[in-house]
């Protein structure tokens, strides 16, 4: 079974403005800031008054771009405590979106991946969002066996919390479960582990 | 006349062993899946039109474990709720699609066993194997006691997986899924055709999966085609899904030389593509036939012998990902008694 | 039911004028049975023997998808066509027996989207008809905006209206105020899909008017009137995999000079829109005359690929590989 070198990995844009929109909503978190900034930077003054800001300020890495967010000149600003919070936000102006809005997401995978669960709710497609993966590389990990999601993954082989199986990540990609696929490490013979290794993702 | 084989078993759940068995009519009537002495991926596509009085007769074949499939589909769902039967919410209409197929297709290609009565959009559904009779309203799901998909597929054999056209490739959208090789539905569903394909080695690479999303998404309906694809399992064990990869892996370790021909059997997968009407959707079935090596080599030795040569020859990269590399040495050893090196005839089996 | 080499024979069970240039033809297996099942928006192909001719037109289909008892298509009399409409509407009566090819849809619904805006003018209502049919089945959103050329065209309008009410919009021209698209498109929700089938200038208006609103183009649908086969200055061609070479006369596409020189060329929509039929072109000392709106503009200006369907050449040379 290949564990490395699979196809299904999400390949990420980078942001930039999208010409088309007349409304631009704009989602990220902790150290996707920078991306943020650097998009509104490449933005005509036109598309920064039509644009919102929603920024979580959850960080792995402990990366914080909110100062410089308050000085962009931009409609709006709305700071978030944590990730979940800002989807459930997101969720509800999408829900209340017209035709012509942008969505433009940055930060980790997995907030990637959820808020990618919110755009695909409202039949979002392909060319009206863009999302650029910044920060820490760390993954959200599905386990196959018991069914729980483990966030922050670093280790190509670790305990399920749910089961306490050795899991090995591979590196298969979910965009309906936002996460990476986990199974049984020694799954032919018990306690016959791959070598630990660090995920480079 | 199919006849039908009592209630066999293909996993070890109440520990009594492995029961499924094949005649030796059910052994040379496979759709066996090597056309040479050696094997590599290829676009193995042909229109799906009967063939001979084998496999390959009806829309969709059935034979004698007819009745211990569909029972162990029944045991294997309820034991694992929601692992193995799947369907996103905009699939409905290709779900009515999938029953109206099989319906049509079994009463059609085997009215000794299943009727199908319509007037207007009232169904009346008739299996005798299975001691049903069901009336209906076709598209309103309230009248069946279940989604139409998984009821269908609670009668039929071999796993379905239905695709959705959408941005230009195909989205797999629903699955029943007892059967599968070494993946995971919940975790497939929403993926698209180069996703779901993403672990399959040398495909990307030789562009064939290029060339084969291409080729489906210009299949018509009424225009079905199939094609064939293998793999090895230890045990004729029907259900190794990544989710009880637990359960059956352990089995690659037991193998040898000397009890290869009994433990290990080739798993030859039919596929019969079906564009659908009105969902538009593609129909993706996996019919999978076992056969250990020994009754290969007792009712058909000539395709013992050429599986010798293909497994012994076959790129290792393709033995890693059907998973029997822990193993091969002992088949091609266990093989190799049946193949004195002269020519293959099949017509001499 | 019959089918022959993908054909279907159906009988003619009914001819009702709907307006003065539109006829619609209800369609029944010769034995009884169910017809084969379709999805909105798709389309069968006729096959008229006419003399030394042979037509083949699509029609849309206008009957619901889940009742495959019947289908229905409704023909638009073209006088100065290629004689196709003609036949059907002089030719043929009711209890005839006709050849179709099994539906196939070019023009489907998008299943993920949450509201649904069809904007048609005259004929252009046919594949609207049985996507009406299903959307109403899974009780989705819709709307339908039509614009006819006068009162004496508005038939179809109303039976849509008395099936669906106020969804169904009609503009009457000379009646009523002009189809505003720009309006109809404007302050829509996210996952809105707008489906247009009619003449050019409806086409090109909708998509020009839908892009200036911010719309992208995977929310935009539509269905060109496809006028099939082709006529212009005739050519020759030669056909690689055959080693013939045929002439192209003035009236005929190359599809039809090759199927009427005994060749087999696979073709679903015979229209340009459908890319069935697409080829390498292998050697071209000219111009090719692209009339299709299957390939790329990369592929057009690259002279490496031709739809036979529809597209011409004006050049002493062309060989194909066909």
């Amino acid at each position: 079974m290949l564990i490395t070198g699979i196809k299904s990995r999400p390949v990420y844009d980078r942001l930039h403005p999208m010409a088309g929109g007349l409304r631009h909503l704009i989602a990220g978190q902790g150290s996707g800031g920078a991306a943020m900034l650097r998009l509104i930077g490449d933005m005509s003054n036109e598309q920064r008054g039509n644009s919102t800001l929603l920024y979580s300020v959850e960080s792995f890495s402990g990366h914080n771009h909110l100062q410089a967010l308050q000085q962009a000149e931009v409609a709006g600003l709305e700071v978030f405590a944590s990730n979940q919070e800002l989807i459930d936000a997101l969720r509800e102006r999408l829900g209340d979106a017209r035709m012509g809005t942008r969505l433009y997401l940055s930060g980790s995978e997995s907030f990637i991946g959820t808020a990618m669960q919110a755009a695909n709710a409202v039949d979002l497609n392909r060319d009206e969002v863009l999302r650029e993966h910044s920060g820490t590389l760390v993954r959200r990990v599905w386990c196959a066996h018991c069914d729980t999601y483990t966030e922050n993954v670093t280790q190509r082989v670790f305990v399920c919390p749910g089961c306490q199986l050795h899991l090995v990540v591979r590196d298969h990609y979910s965009r309906r479960l936002a996460a990476f696929q986990g199974i049984k490490a020694d799954g032919e013979v018990p306690g016959e582990l791959p070598a630990a290794e660090e995920l480079d993702t | 006349m199919t006849v039908f084989k009592p209630i066999e078993s293909y996993a070890d759940l109440d520990a009594k062993g492995f029961t499924y068995r094949n005649s030796r009519e059910a052994v040379l009537r496979l759709p066996f899946p090597y056309p040479e002495d050696q094997y590599m991926y290829s676009m193995n596509v042909e229109p799906h039109v009967p063939f001979g009085e084998g496999a390959l007769r009806a829309q969709f074949d059935i034979d004698e474990h007819y009745i211990s499939e569909c029972h162990h589909r029944a045991q294997i769902l309820e034991s694992q709720p929601g692992v193995h039967y799947a369907a996103l919410p905009h699939m409905m209409e290709a779900q009515w699609d999938l029953l109206e197929l099989l319906m049509e297709s079994y009463s059609r290609d085997y009215p000794e066993h299943f009727s199908l009565e319509k007037k207007g959009s009232q169904w009346r559904w008739i299996n005798r194997p299975l001691g049903l009779d069901d009336s209906f309203t076709f598209g309103d799901a309230s009248t069946l006691p279940m989604e139409p998909m998984e009821y269908i597929t609670r009668q039929a054999q071999g796993e379905f997986i239905l695709l959705e056209e959408r941005d230009d490739t195909l989205v797999m959208g629903a699955g029943m899924a007892t059967q599968r090789a070494d993946y995971s539905l919940r975790f497939n569903l929403g993926m698209s055709f180069m996703e779901f394909h993403g672990p399959v080695p040398k495909l990307h690479e030789m562009g064939i999966l290029q060339r084969a999303l291409k080729f489906l998404l210009r299949l018509r309906p009424g225009h079905p085609v199939r094609r064939t694809n293998w793999s090895i399992t230890v045990n004729p064990r029907l259900e190794t899904s990544a989710e009880t990869l637990p359960d059956w892996a352990p089995d690659r370790t037991t193998v040898t030389a000397q009890n290869a021909g009994e433990l290990v059997n080739l798993r030859i997968e039919l596929q019969p593509l079906h564009r659908l009407p009105r969902s538009n959707a593609v129909l993706f079935p996996v019919r999978t036939y076992l056969v250990s090596l020994q009754q290969l080599a007792d009712f058909a030795p000539q395709w013992a012998k050429r599986m010798h040569r293909v497994i012994r020859d076959l790129d290792q990269e393709l033995v890693d990902y059907k998973g029997f590399t822990r193993y091969r040495d002992a088949m091609v050893t266990w093989l190799s008694q049946y193949d004195d090196g002269t020519p293959v005839d099949e017509s001499q089996q | 039911m019959n089918t022959h080499n993908g054909t279907l024979s159906v009988r003619v069970a009914r001819i009702e004028a709907m307006t003065p240039e539109i006829t619609r033809f209800t369609l029944v297996d010769p034995d009884g049975k169910h017809l084969p099942a379709f999805s909105g928006g798709s389309h069968v192909v006729v096959i008229l023997e006419d003399g030394d001719k042979t037509h083949r037109n699509a029609y849309s289909l206008m009957s619901s998808p889940y009742d495959s008892s019947a289908y229905q298509i409704a023909v638009r009399r073209v006088a100065d066509g290629r004689g196709g409409s003609r036949y059907l509407h002089e030719r043929v009566a009711e209890g005839d027996l006709l050849q179709i090819l099994q539906p196939a849809n070019l023009f489907p619904l998008a299943k993920h989207g949450r509201q649904h805006l069809f904007i048609a003018g005259g004929v252009g209502i046919t594949p609207v008809y049985s996507q009406l049919e299903e959307l109403e089945l899974k009780k989705a959103s819709f709307e339908l905006h039509l614009a006819v050329r006068g009162p004496g065209h508005i038939a179809l309008g109303r039976e849509l209206q008395e099936r669906y009410g106020a969804r169904v919009h009609l503009y009457v021209q000379g009646e009523d105020e002009r189809m505003d698209i720009s309006r109809i498109l404007f302050g829509r929700p996210l996952g809105s899909h707008v489906y247009v089938c009619g003449p050019d200038s409806m086409i090109d208006d909708t998509i020009e008017g839908a892009r200036a609103l911010g719309w992208t183009d995977s929310h935009i649908h539509y269905e060109r009137f496809v006028e099939q086969g082709s006529s212009g200055r005739p050519f020759s061609v030669t056909l690689a995999r055959q080693g013939v070479t045929l002439e192209v006369p003035a009236e005929q596409s190359l599809l039809e000079a090759a199927e009427q020189a005994g060749y087999k060329v696979p073709y679903l929509c015979r229209g340009g829109a459908c890319g069935y039929c697409e080829t390498e072109v292998l050697e071209v000392d000219g111009e090719l005359d692209h009339r299709d709106d299957w390939l790329s503009e990369e592929d057009k200006l690259g002279k490496r690929k031709f739809m036979p369907c529809v597209s011409r050449a004006n050049c002493t040379r062309l060989v194909v590989d066909l």
